[in-house]
């Protein structure tokens, strides 16, 4: 009997001690029922600094920051783990990058605000991004970078607005995350635009029957699904469908059905393949359909996610850069045409990470620079007021990324697409953009 | 800026049970019985499945929308409508789904244990291992169970019609404390007794065990029925929390975190499970970027994957100095060794 | 009336004949021996009695019924319970624990009825009180909460039969109970085992090496060599036979 109660025992005191910390967390929810307000700071000196009132309840150091700074923290909720893992890191240190040039901006100015950033890593699944959020909400987050994907958006969706936490996604694409007056923003084209404009594209171009091989996940879907209704009901073409597991060690099989369903379709000049990867998988299904004569033979298509240098020597073998060059792979990418901003920000990351950005990273970039200019134009760290300058902020606001106009869902409104295809020049390999899609008038132009 | 600590102690407490009763059933599972569940992952994502489907069609149904697709963004607002306007449904539902998930979960664990039957030790965890990735990949694949690779939200938490959100979150995070306290007491009376001598028997030398006439096959099979019941409970527990249930998120990467846990307090002792559970989420929460600003500690640089090594080597130490656990086998706490006792 | 009857019983492992046709009867009370050299089949043939390993061919009668092919739980519900040579406890478990796993019918063992104490506790109590007495029997009680893996060679050996004991059989299979025991104990349990199967009719089949303790107690002995039976009758027969002579030294 005496064993038993021991064990009863320690059960009880691990449970006594969970219930101490939610009972001190019902107290301070109770004690603070909304998070304390900071006001802005009116005239240039300010003598109290927002860090050191609001942290003093909790324990007696305060972040380091030099006296007389204000510091608004922003969080990256950015996955740099699990599917996210290679892509992640561009994402984060755009975002990192756009905070640095916000601070420098502020300091020149002789500002005494500054951006402080918080990663969490939010792995890529619904589980993940809530905890990141919590964990950033705790520390008194109010404004967000992230999190990439939809279902990661969807799933933090009720925290953000429950928490008046402004969330401002640099890739979510989900047409059904639309939802006007929340607290999530997205700064990137619902696939709808995409599948819309590579749809007329690819039918303006000639070709009346397509073979999609894709994705099985919420971005291949998007897109494929998209593309197959609006190709076949408004341009009367024939789609067929091959969707495969992502991050597979090897797509063979799926290269073979997808010739298959080339030579089926009858693999002459109306007829195109539209691959929807990404960098592994996309490699290696590139890597097998150079070898087959069917698919050698017919033009291709890519998503926006083709766009990558890893698809072109000298990430890519020698071979893979010939085979996109003679199926005259083309895709996609959402800008209006470059402007400074854009090749600003490629210099700038380009000089400090020494890699090149990826097509998402130029989202996170803007993503963060809306996050600050936002909170600087509300006047005050607070979701609320920010979520209502935002939109505003942001149609006044080009970047890396193009025009930020956003519409009633807090989306972006859509933008024009440039037209890419894979050349070489003087022996190197380069995408070229090769003519434009008008969102204002969704008319095709071929340069040149 | 305002330091808001209730969304962490939210965080803790749910996850803290949510993991707990995971680890709970593994305990009984691998240290008990000896079976290693690798296909944990597997039972879990059945309880919230059953939990977002059956919770999703409900609610649709009580709504009257029709014409509305299922899985669209606009159908889990219908959703949150409904549970908002009918606490009794929503509770209704939430109970229904843990009753009715620990059903399935039993089944499938009764599915699953005819390998368990022929397969022993690593053969079987493969199994296992398997068998959860062909579940995700059927449930990414078969929309209508939770919208395949798009994920079903709006699982409205139970108690959202408190109407603060964020008392219904700690309120909830409440609940699945209560629950997966209960839990463990359920799992202590189970284990010390003739059931756990006999699951330990197994683990130790099955044929022995057989050869003392015991049906080895059925009580592990019994043994994955209870773990299995128990991983679905944490399951339905897990999709009413985050509100949201994509087949992709039920990866290989949960079970370890669970074996983690299980390994880390110590096999085949509850008590160890209570502790490694904890030590895991606190490690977890508590070494984020976002917790050292509230202590004032500022980073100069991102501390995302220097925690997870640290946490991975923190574990390895551990295991080094003490590779039984932080709290060893202790003998089961039974009326016999009681006598025993009485003796001297 | 006799209990256990082999009839041309085999068992090969590849090419080595470790039971090569073996065909015997045991009556229903008996005390024997079963002696032989090293290798010559006699724990094989433990285990095919008990289910460990079906006969590659021949007959095996427990109580006029067929058991050949059983599965070692239906072989121990019958009635056979067996002690290891090599002591195989369950070292997760203290030595009472241990005793503890035999039992027949224990209620507890259901896993719904497990976490109703009520339903159980007194069976138990009573299960634990035999267990005792027979560990006191076997001067295990000073270990007898210690793991079972932290005893000695000699007391695991006693572990071994006593945990057999708890049973409840009708014949018993004791693969040579006292290896490791100091000669008086080992005396002892033979006393023990004489005075079992007057009071209980219990029926024994013991291996054993001893042979000076051995002869002192049992009125059959079998005599194995290369897998066959070479000799069967009382002690003070078997030690005169040439067969048997020439199988232990010619080794
Ligand atoms: N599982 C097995 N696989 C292969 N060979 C085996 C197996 N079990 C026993 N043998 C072989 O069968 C023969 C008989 O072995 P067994 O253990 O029955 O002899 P034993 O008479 O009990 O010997 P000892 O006196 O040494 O205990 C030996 O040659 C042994 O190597
Ligand atoms: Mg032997």
């Amino acid at each position: 009997m005496a064993e038993e109660k021991k064990g009863l025992k320690y059960g009880l005191a691990a449970s006594v001690l969970l219930n101490i910390i939610l009972l001190a967390g019902v107290a301070w929810a109770l004690t603070h029922p909304k998070v304390v307000e900071k006001p802005a700071p009116a005239g240039p000196a300010p003598t109290v600094t927002v860090t050191v009132t609001a942290t003093k309840t909790v324990t007696p150091t305060a972040p380091a920051a030099p006296a007389g700074i204000i510091e608004y923290p922003i969080g990256l909720a950015i996955a740099v783990s699990g599917p996210y893992a290679v892509e992640g890191p561009y994402r984060r240190d755009a975002a990192l990058l756009a905070i640095e040039h916000v601070n420098k901006m502020l300091e020149a100015a002789g500002s005494p605000i500054r951006f402080k950033p918080i990663h969490e890593d939010s792995k890529g699944t619904a589980e993940g991004a809530i905890a990141a959020l919590e964990a950033l909400a705790a520390a008194g987050v109010k404004v967000v970078v992230g999190p990439l994907s939809s279902k990661e958006v969807r799933a933090v969706k009720s925290f953000a607005d429950a928490h008046k936490i402004v969330c401002i996604s640099p890739s979510s694409t989900a047409p059904g995350l639309a939802v006007p007056d929340d607290y999530i923003f997205r700064v990137v084209q619902t696939d709808v635009a995409q599948a819309k404009a590579l749809a007329q594209v690819v039918a303006e171009l000639g070709y009346t029957k397509v073979a999609i091989i894709g994705r099985d996940d919420d971005y291949g879907r998007g897109i494929a699904d998209m593309f197959e209704k609006l190709f076949t009901e408004k341009y009367g073409g024939t789609v067929k469908k091959l969707m495969y597991t992502p991050d597979l060690p090897d797509y063979s099989t799926e290269v073979q059905r997808l010739a298959e369903m080339v030579s089926d379709l009858g693999a002459d000049e109306k007829t195109a393949v539209l691959i929807i990867a990404f960098d592994a998988d996309g490699l290696n299904i590139l890597g097998h359909a150079r070898l087959n004569p069917v698919l050698s033979k017919v033009r291709w298509f890519g998503s926006e996610s083709l766009k990558r240098p890893t698809f072109i020597p000298p990430k890519a073998p020698a071979e893979i850069g010939e085979f996109v060059v003679s199926v005259k792979l083309t895709g996609l990418f959402p800008s209006p045409e470059r402007n400074p901003v854009t090749e600003f920000f490629e210099k700038e990351y380009r000089s400090k990470y020494g890699k090149d950005p990826t097509p998402y990273s130029y989202y996170a970039y803007d993503a963060a620079w809306l996050a600050c200019l936002s909170v600087l134009a509300a006047g005050k760290y607070d979701g609320e007021a920010v979520k209502k300058v935002l939109p505003t902020v942001a149609e006044k606001y080009i970047g890396a990324s193009g025009y930020k106009k956003l519409d009633e869902n807090g989306d972006c409104a859509g933008s024009d697409y440039r037209i890419w295809t894979v050349v070489v020049e003087a022996g190197e390999y380069k995408f070229k953009e090769v003519g434009v899609w008008s969102f204002a008038t969704e008319k095709v132009s071929f340069f040149g | 800026m305002g330091v808001d600590i209730l969304p962490l102690v939210t965080s803790i407490v749910t996850f803290y049970g949510i993991y707990l009763i995971l680890a709970l059933s593994f305990n009984i599972e691998y240290g008990f019985a000896g079976q290693p569940n690798f296909g944990k992952v597997f039972f879990y994502s059945i309880g919230a499945y059953v939990a977002g489907n059956f919770t999703a069609n409900m609610l649709m149904r009580a709504s009257g929308v029709t014409g509305v697709d299922f899985c669209s963004d606009l159908a889990a607002e219908v959703r949150f409508k409904v549970a908002m306007s009918k606490p009794w449904l929503i509770i209704a539902l939430f109970l229904l789904s843990l009753l009715i998930a620990a059903a399935v979960g039993g089944v499938f664990g009764y599915l699953t244990s005819y390998p368990a039957l022929r397969l022993s030790g690593d053969f079987l965890a493969i199994v296992l291992l398997a068998f959860g990735e062909i579940g995700r990949v059927f449930a990414r694949n078969y929309t209508p169970l939770v919208c395949g690779v798009y994920g079903l939200s709006g699982v409205p938490n139970p108690l959202v019609w408190i109407g603060d959100p964020r008392m219904a979150r700690l309120a909830y995070s409440a609940i699945v404390l209560a629950i997966a306290f209960g839990m463990y007491l359920l799992t202590e009376r189970l284990v010390n007794s003739p059931y756990g001598r006999l699951l330990k028997s197994i683990r130790d030398d099955e044929l022995v065990s057989s050869v003392m006439g015991k049906v080895t096959p059925r009580v592990k099979g019994s043994a994955l029925i209870i773990g299995s019941s128990m991983a679905a409970v944490a399951g339905v527990l897990y999709a009413f929390y985050v509100q949201t249930v994509v087949a992709d998120d039920f990866i290989p990467i949960v079970t370890f975190v669970v074996v983690t846990m299980v390994m880390l307090g110590g096999v085949a002792n509850n008590k160890g499970t209570l502790l490694g559970a904890m030590v895991m989420t606190l490690m977890d929460r508590l070494t984020r970027a976002s917790f050292l600003r509230i202590l004032g500690i500022s980073v100069g640089f991102d501390i995302s994957y220097v925690r997870y090594i640290v946490t991975g080597l923190l574990i390895i130490l551990i295991l080094m100095v003490k590779p039984e656990g932080l709290i060893s086998e202790k003998p089961l706490k039974t009326p016999a060794i009681e006598e025993a006792e009485k003796l001297s | 009336m006799e209990i256990l009857k082999l009839e041309g019983v085999r068992k090969y492992f590849g090419g080595v004949r470790a039971v090569d046709g073996v065909s015997f009867s045991v009556e229903e009370g008996a005390l024997l021996g079963i002696i032989g050299p090293n290798g010559s089949g006699k724990t094989t043939l433990f285990n095919v009695i008990s289910g460990v390993y079906k006969p590659d061919s021949g007959k095996i009668y427990f109580m006029g019924e067929r058991i050949d092919g059983l599965e070692p739980h239906e072989v121990f519900k019958k009635g056979i319970v067996r002690s290891f040579q090599n002591p195989r406890l369950f070292l997760g478990m203290t030595v009472i624990e241990n005793l503890m796993i035999p039992p027949r019918g224990q209620i507890g063992e259901n896993p719904v009825k497990a976490l109703f104490r009520g339903l159980w506790a007194r069976q138990e109590r009573s299960l634990a009180k035999k267990a005792l007495e027979i560990i006191r029997a076997h001067q295990l009680t000073q270990v007898r909460l210690n793991w079972s893996g932290e005893v000695s060679g000699g007391q695991m050996k006693l572990i071994e039969i006593s945990r057999a004991l708890m049973g409840e059989p009708k014949l018993l299979l004791l693969d040579e109970p006292t290896a490791g025991v100091a000669p008086k104990l080992a005396r002892e349990i033979f006393e023990r085992i004489v005075k079992l199967r007057d009071e209980l009719g219990l029926t024994f089949m013991i291996i054993e090496h001893r042979l000076d303790v051995l002869f002192d107690y049992v009125e059959r002995v079998l005599v194995m060599h290369q897998g066959k039976i070479i000799c069967d009758g009382p002690p003070d027969y078997v030690v005169k036979d040439e067969r048997v002579v020439d199988a232990y030294l010619g080794e």
